[in-house]
This record gives structure tokens, sequence and C-alpha cells, in this order.
């Protein structure tokens, strides 16, 4: 454990699973029972609360959550919070690699589309596609996505909350960079 | 202390090959066990070596064990320590058509005390004198033996066990007595060795599903409850 403990009752939390994942381990490693968190999209939040429970070891009762609040604490260090959550369940390892990658035009962490189609036509042969790291629709379908991730050799791909929540399970994250040419007359 | 569920199912089953997968009103045997145990609020996992099995159940829930897992305390020990990192564990066999919490959580509380624990409830006489139902007796809730023959007392021993992590790093060291191949009971491996199982008594009127018979049986019943009692 690295986390310091504090007094802080409230956290914010964004759209991305591993940040919000970030903010419940904080809130559980400093032994918060009923810690509040504030959200852009409570629906979410709740579909990665109850992942979140289903994954690791807490001691939470009742958390609370409310609207977004730009006051309340947000836990940026990720490398800590990798090493301070407590898993109920571990994986073998039964995937070669799982990979998400996204285009330039969806995310400035994405690739242009030539360079898409070729990575995604590699990919695709001996890989499981985790898809979009946002917009879950249910507890169930993170939670799929979380196992296929944590039943990987390696994660491939964009830099996205996958690649955090792969030093979770210790596995190896190679982030698919592309270097964007510099225009040329 | 944190508690799991764990489910140990196979394919291969002696008297009724197959049964994990047989019709329960829509569901799958394993897969009934498993959304019941899980509606219970503790955390459940399936233990298979069959690609069938898993199948049925969400990704997440399934631990791998071996195939060359001799029996199902051999699947459940197993994981502990290694897949999966609890406190307590409870195991509901595969073929306990209707799970009890009542008896999980007397097993999940007779587990402060010792490190392994099975269920049991009263046996009638009928079941007392039949030879093909397996008798346990105990006294003082310590196992002292388990056997088929018949008798005039005995208690019938449920398909529920508990254990701590302790009782695998004891499992992991006993031999194997013939006579626990002649009962089919693997429990009985405690007592060979000279440890302790102690057992803890329940009221349970759930079926098992040990053979083609269990489960005409285990319709009947399903149906008239269906039928004559809810709504």
């Amino acid at each position: 454990m690295s986390f310091t403990e504090c007094n802080v009752e409230g956290y914010r939390i964004t759209d991305a699973v591993s940040q919000a994942f970030r903010q419940f381990t904080h809130a559980n490693y400093s032994k918060i029972e009923n810690p509040i968190f504030y959200c852009d999209t409570i629906e979410q939040v709740k579909i990665f609360y109850k992942a979140y429970i289903t994954l690791f070891k807490t001691q939470f009762k009742t958390p609370i959550f409310n609207g977004w609040n730009d006051k309340a604490l947000y836990i940026e260090d990720p490398v800590k919070f990798n090493r301070s959550v407590n898993l109920k369940r571990t994986f073998n390892k039964e995937y070669n690699y799982c990979y998400s990658i996204a285009k330039i035009e969806n995310t400035h962490k994405g690739i242009d589309d030539t360079a898409y189609e070729h990575l995604l036509n590699i990919l695709k042969k001996d890989g499981h596609d985790l898809g979009d790291s946002r917009n879950f629709v249910s507890v169930d379908q993170l939670i799929h996505k979380l196992t296929v991730l944590a039943s990987s050799q390696i994660y491939v791909g964009t830099n996205c909350s996958w690649l955090y929540l792969a030093e979770v399970f210790k596995i190896p994250a190679i982030n698919t960079h592309q270097w964007m040419y510099p225009e040329r007359d | 202390m944190s508690t799991a569920i764990v489910i140990p199912a196979r394919m291969e089953s002696t008297r009724f090959p197959g049964k994990a997968l047989i019709d329960m009103d829509g569901r799958p045997l394993i897969r009934r066990v498993f959304d019941i145990c899980e509606s219970f609020g503790y955390d459940t996992y399936v233990l298979t070596d069959s690609q069938e099995i898993a199948d049925v159940i969400t990704k997440f829930n399934v631990i791998w064990t071996s195939p060359d897992c001799t029996d199902g305390t051999d699947r459940c020990l197993s994981a502990i320590d290694n897949e999966l990192h609890y406190d307590k564990y409870i195991n509901v066999q595969g073929d306990t058509a209707d799970p009890n919490i009542e008896v999980v959580k007397a097993i999940e509380k007779a587990l402060d005390d010792h490190y392994v624990i099975q269920a049991h409830k009263k046996m009638t006489p009928t079941g007392q004198a039949d030879p093909t139902v397996c008798k346990m007796v105990q006294t003082n809730n310590i196992v002292h033996w388990f056997v088929r023959s018949a008798l005039t007392y005995g208690d019938f021993a449920l398909g529920y066990h508990g254990y701590t992590p302790e009782a695998k790093k004891r499992w992991n060291t006993f031999t194997h007595y013939n006579e626990e191949k002649i009962e089919s009971i693997e429990a009985m491996r405690w007592i060979q060795n000279n440890d302790m199982l102690k057992t803890v008594q329940v009221l349970d009127t759930g079926i098992e599903i040990n053979t083609p018979e269990d489960y005409k049986l285990w319709k009947k019943h399903y149906n008239y409850y269906k039928k004559n009692i809810s709504d």
C-alpha cells in the first residue's frame, strides 16, 4: 500500500474507468465507508463502482453518487493506484493478447485511417478486441472486458483506461503511438 | 473476513453424465445453482475443466481447474490461494438444485472455529436402511465415519462444505486410503489422516440431482410448486 490516508470524503469521477477505479481505491485505502463520488454521469459511475467491488476487496458500505463538483478530491497518480488494489481473484493468462485501437478522428491519442486499417488487420488475427474503454452499457459488459484484459498475456493499443488497468493485472502494456510526419511542401 | 461460494462442476458424472447442463425450467442446472448462490450476496465462482460448463457462466465467475483434480474437494482447494483470495470458502456442490442460504450462513459461522466444516441434516429410518445412501456418523458435531451399508442410525451429509486456507495446507499432505474409494466419499480423507472434520446440523429440504430419478423428482416438485404455490 502506498496511498496516504486522509480525511477527504468526496471524490471527483470522470467517465474514464481507470480514473474512477483510482478514486475508489483511494477511498477504500483511506477506509471511508460512506464516500461521496461526484460524477460526470452518475449511471456510468454506478457501473464502474459495481465492477470495482466485484473485482477488488473493499470495505464500502453506502457510497453516495452526486453530480459533478469541481472542488472534490481528484487522485492523479496511477502508479500508486495500481499498487494499492487488492484483487479478489487472479486470472490464468489464456489469451495471447488483447487490443484496443482508436482513430485520430475520435481522440488525439488515436492513429490515422491507413495506420488503423493495417494495424487492425494484424491485431485481429490472434487477439481479442476490448473495444471502447468508455460508454459501457452494463456492469456485465465492463466486467467481461476486464476479465478478457486480465486473462491476456499482453495489452496492445491506445493509451486509454485499458493501458492503466493492465498494470493492475500485471500485464505488459504496449502503447500504439503514431508518429505524425510534419507536412511537406 | 471475506467469503466466497465455490461450485465445483464437471461433465463426467458417473451416475448421470452431463447432468450439469440438464434443463432446469429454462436454464442449465449449473447456471441455476450459480444464479441462486450469487443472489445470496456472496462472490460466487464455478470451478470446472469443461468448456461446455464455462460457456453458460459469466466469464469472470469461471475458475479453470486441472482435469487431474480427483474430486470436488480437490477442485475447490486447488483454487484457494491460487486464483482465489478469500478468508472463507463455502463449497456448494453443482448438483444442489435448490441452494439454501441458511446452510451457507451456518457453515460460514462454523468456519470461525474450525478450518473444515461439513453440513448435515437428520436422516429418516428409511434413508438409514437404504444401502445406496451414504450415512454420516457423528457425535457432538465431530464426524467419525461415512458408510453406505444399511444402519439404524446416521445423518445425511449434504453437498455443502466449508474451508479456510488452512484446510488446503492439510489436504495436500493427506494419503488416499481405499475406504474412501469404496464409499465414494472423499471427505473420509480428513478422518483417515487423523485430522478433524467438524459438522453443523441444518434444516434443508432441497434435492440433489445425482441420478435421472432425482431429476424427475425435482421436476415433479417444481411443477407442483409452480402450479399450486407461486402467485
